[in-house]
């Protein structure tokens, strides 16, 4: 794929009308631009674009450019509108991505919805905005739908996912999304805010401040709103006096998501150079995130994956530093072996660890073969893992959950060192799970009800009004990340799957969302409420199919990641960038991540991995684009 | 549908993490046993329906994590509760001596008038025994409440405990409503009074 400013031989402008003031939402009054809306053909694809009269645009400057992706002939932007520069304040949309477009004031307002739900409002000052649709209307071959004064273009289901594999695809190449969401920022939230505040109370928090001079604009599209594109049903009375609006955040429709192969010995072997380091990490990660890992190769995978072994370590390096954690655990071992029976008479918090260890050690997973039946050594070592993990962090201490977290780790390492040091790898992600205040807990429950509110805002809604909006009832699934809710097989794919930190922060919510969505008709039709929904969700356990979770999740990750209003709150969660404009603060509460996951997602870096996952994800979604995966994938 | 039950009592277990609330509860649920029993992570419940009197009492009896720690979360459940079991295990001192502190943790978050009782559990392990019989005896009568040894995996006296809590319930809730509210032949009951706390989810189950 190749980026290139487009000259301007190459573009004929169709269409356009000049003394038309763009009315930017997020700007000031004298952001209402005088310019010139045109339509113009780049053969590959048509825009309609708005430059502002005053400001003279030269495409060989660079921070007016605008970036084209030639891909041939599918290319598409998510995103709907591509920024170009803030200083121009160029307005460029792709006719690919116009959802909808009306005439309104007589002809002196043209309004336009992207695919994304981003709205944008011309003034035409001699009300002639119909010649503008008149040419729309004859240049685009997309059939319409014509809803009282608006129009809607109409797209088959399939090509807007197949749009949106290629978006992604321009992603992954391009980097690019940082100056549409420059761009998008402009326009984001206050429509919904008018409309909302039309209902009078409301409750949802995705909203921002606004001038009272941004007003009138607002309740133009409100009025768009209310008449063409807010179905009834999504309105839902609470009492006689509130109102609370459901379904806030327009998402893109479903992308297929399909699970990969694990892992293969052949394909690690491959993925290390002569010494043992591994040389490419992103792809070893991706595959892992994509199938898990073959069974054989948990053992040595792990090792990585938990931090016992660094990436670049080679054979040797990795043998010097088992060594070595081999005598440091065996130290701290013999720290509490040797403890007398007077010294720990005198060591109440001691005592306390030690007798909730030996409780829990002999009731942790008896019916797997390798802890099961009486006087089984392998409790032994659990325990005495565990004990010199009090001596490693005495003051998290033991806390119920762990010997769940520990035994999966153990059965498959077999030797107490290896265990113990794989799993300090996975309670150094974990630990605030273990909170004495259950804050880490509560913090991820309420990211959960935020994050679901988004992703499935009908269920929220049954959810809230049936006692259970605090998610109590995903308590256990948190705090052991699943364990109790799959086989150990599961387990050990989906924790192998979490640590790999794709395709992005938190990506544990995003299964108990898939998980809870796909119970919603259950609950919802059951009319269950809090002690059913608790009892029932509940009673999933091992009835959850991991593969179908795994995408389901993935699928909302892209839904969230592709969704134009998506707020920062949400975002945040989920390691996105805030928009433009947002760091700041994202900066000064950026701790409060629960696990710790890869922050670092936010770096340029690590968010091309995520692209180059969600292309590889998406391309396999379809037949011709299997193919280009499989050529991804072939030099492994 | 017809209701199969007349009342539903909402309990709870709680206790020391170890001294066998979940087992307790599967002999007095399944009437049965099993030595592979899992630590109780966050919360569930189990039903059994019992009949008294004639009247079919459903008892929906919730299990909470024993460790400290959760303490957070499972006193949320607390409201609601018409009666509440204290479990310690008379093999482990320290479960019977923290009896007190959750009794405490009674007294801040359940219902005033909650229904409690004392039991002291793994009574077949008489020979690994650190708590007399005498010493659960008394600490019972010191709070008023009601005592018994019970052993779930022996699967003795676990049936009459849960009985005897939903008598004493039951009873409570009738003289309440005779005092109230002359029957009218009606089913709506309010046995209690509203918890000191703002209503919850769970006092909404106090109805029937």
């Amino acid at each position: 794929m190749v980026c290139f400013h487009l000259p301007k031989y190459f573009q004929q402008e169709v269409y356009s009308h000049h003394g038309v003031l763009w009315k930017s939402y997020g700007g000031h009054k004298d952001d209402d631009h005088s310019g010139t809306l045109s339509i113009i053909d780049y053969k590959c694809e048509m825009c309609i674009e708005w430059k502002p009269s005053e400001v003279s645009v030269d495409s060989d400057t660079n921070d007016q450019e605008w970036t084209m992706v030639n891909t041939g002939q599918q290319r598409r932007n998510s995103q709907g509108c591509n920024e170009v520069s803030s200083r121009s304040k160029l307005f460029v949309l792709r006719l690919a991505d116009l959802h909808s477009f009306k005439v309104i004031k007589h002809g002196h307002q043209l309004l336009l919805q992207s695919e994304s739900g981003l709205q944008s409002v011309f003034i035409f000052q001699n009300g002639n905005a119909d010649s503008f649709v008149a040419a729309l209307r004859g240049i685009l071959k997309s059939a319409f739908k014509k809803d009282r004064h608006s129009y809607r273009v109409v797209r088959s289901p399939e090509a807007k996912v197949i749009d949106q594999s290629f978006a992604e695809l321009e992603l992954f190449t391009e980097h690019k999304s940082d100056y549409v969401w420059k761009f998008v920022k402009d326009f984001q939230y206050r429509p919904y805010e008018t409309t909302m505040t039309a209902f009078s109370k409301l409750t949802d928090a995705w909203l921002y401040g606004r001038s009272s001079e941004e007003k009138k604009v607002e309740d133009e599209v409100a009025e768009l709103l209310t008449q063409s594109w807010t179905p009834d049903d999504q309105i839902t009375h609470i009492g006689s006096e509130e109102y609370e609006v459901i379904g806030g955040i327009p998402l893109p429709q479903s992308v297929p998501v399909t699970r990969s192969t694990p892992l293969t010995v052949e394909q690690w072997a491959q993925l290390q150079d002569d010494e043992g380091r591994v040389t490419d990490v992103d792809m070893l990660k991706m595959i892992i995130f994509k199938g898990g890992i073959v069974p054989s190769l948990r053992y040595e995978v792990w090792k990585f994956l938990l931090g016992y072994f660094p990436w670049d370590s080679t054979n040797t390096d990795r043998q010097n530093i088992r060594k070595q954690k081999t005598d440091e655990y065996f130290r701290m071992k013999l720290q509490w072996k040797t403890m007398s029976p007077g010294q720990e008479e005198r060591f109440s918090d001691y005592r306390e660890r030690k007798s909730l260890i030996e409780k829990d050690a002999k009731r942790t997973d008896r019916t797997i073969e390798f802890f099961a039946g009486e006087n089984n050594s392998n409790l032994q070592v659990l325990s005495d893992i565990l004990m010199t993990y009090v001596m490693y962090n005495f003051d998290l201490g033991y806390v119920q959950g762990m010997s769940d977290l520990l035994s999966p780790i153990l059965c498959l390492m077999t030797n107490e060192a290896d265990a113990f040091w794989c799993f300090v790898g996975f309670m150094n992600r974990v630990y605030r799970n273990f909170d004495l205040d259950q804050s880490g807990i509560k913090c991820q429950l309420n990211e959960l009800q935020t994050l679901l509110s988004v992703v499935n805002p009908e269920l929220t809604s049954y959810i809230r009004h049936h006692d259970s909006g605090n998610m109590f009832f995903c308590f256990r699934w948190l705090l052991v990340l699943f364990k109790r809710e799959f086989s150990q097989a599961d387990v050990m794919k989906l924790w192998e799957v979490l640590w790999t930190d794709l395709p992005c922060t938190n990506f544990h919510l995003l299964i108990c969302a898939a998980i809870l969505e796909a119970e919603k008709k259950v609950i919802m039709e059951g009319n269950y409420g809090f002690t059913e929904i608790l009892k029932h969700v509940n009673d999933l356990s091992m009835k959850i199919d991991l593969e179908a979770t795994l995408c389901n999740a993935e699928s909302i990750f892209l839904k969230l990641k592709l969704a134009a209003q998506l707020p920062d709150n949400v975002r945040k969660i989920i390691g996105l960038e805030p928009h433009a404009g947002y760091q700041a603060e994202n900066l000064k509460s950026g701790d409060s991540q629960v696990n710790k996951t890869d922050s670092s997602l936010h770096d340029t870096e690590d968010s091309e991995i995520v692209d180059s996952l969600n292309a590889v994800t998406l391309v396999a979604s379809n037949e011709e684009a299997a193919y280009n995966c499989s050529l991804n994938l072939n030099y492994l | 549908m017809a209701k199969t039950y007349d009342y539903l009592f909402k309990l709870l277990l709680i206790g020391d993490s170890g001294v066998g609330k979940t087992c307790v509860l599967f002999r007095f649920s399944e009437d049965a046993f099993n030595t592979t029993f899992i630590s109780t992570i966050g919360i569930d419940f189990k039903i059994r329906t019992i009949e008294l009197d004639g009247k079919k009492i459903k008892l929906q009896i919730w299990d909470t994590a024993g460790q400290e720690r959760f303490r957070t979360i499972t006193t949320a459940y607390y409201r609601g509760a018409m009666g509440i079991m204290l479990v310690y295990d008379i093999t482990n001192e320290k479960s019977f001596e923290n009896i007190k502190n959750w009794i405490r943790n009674i007294e801040e978050n359940a219902s005033a008038d909650v229904e409690k009782m004392l039991l002291g559990n793994k009574c077949e392990l008489n020979e690994k025994r650190q708590v007399t019989k005498e010493r659960g005896e008394q600490l019972a009568i010191e709070y008023g409440i009601k005592f018994m040894e019970t052993s779930a995996k022996a699967s003795i006296r676990v049936e009459e405990a849960f009985f005897t809590l939903a008598r004493d319930i039951k009873t409570k809730m009738e003289k309440k409503l005779e005092a109230s509210n002359p029957p009218k032949g009606g089913q709506r009951l309010q046995p209690f009074d509203p918890p000191r706390k703002p209503p919850s989810w769970l006092s909404r189950c106090s109805l029937l």
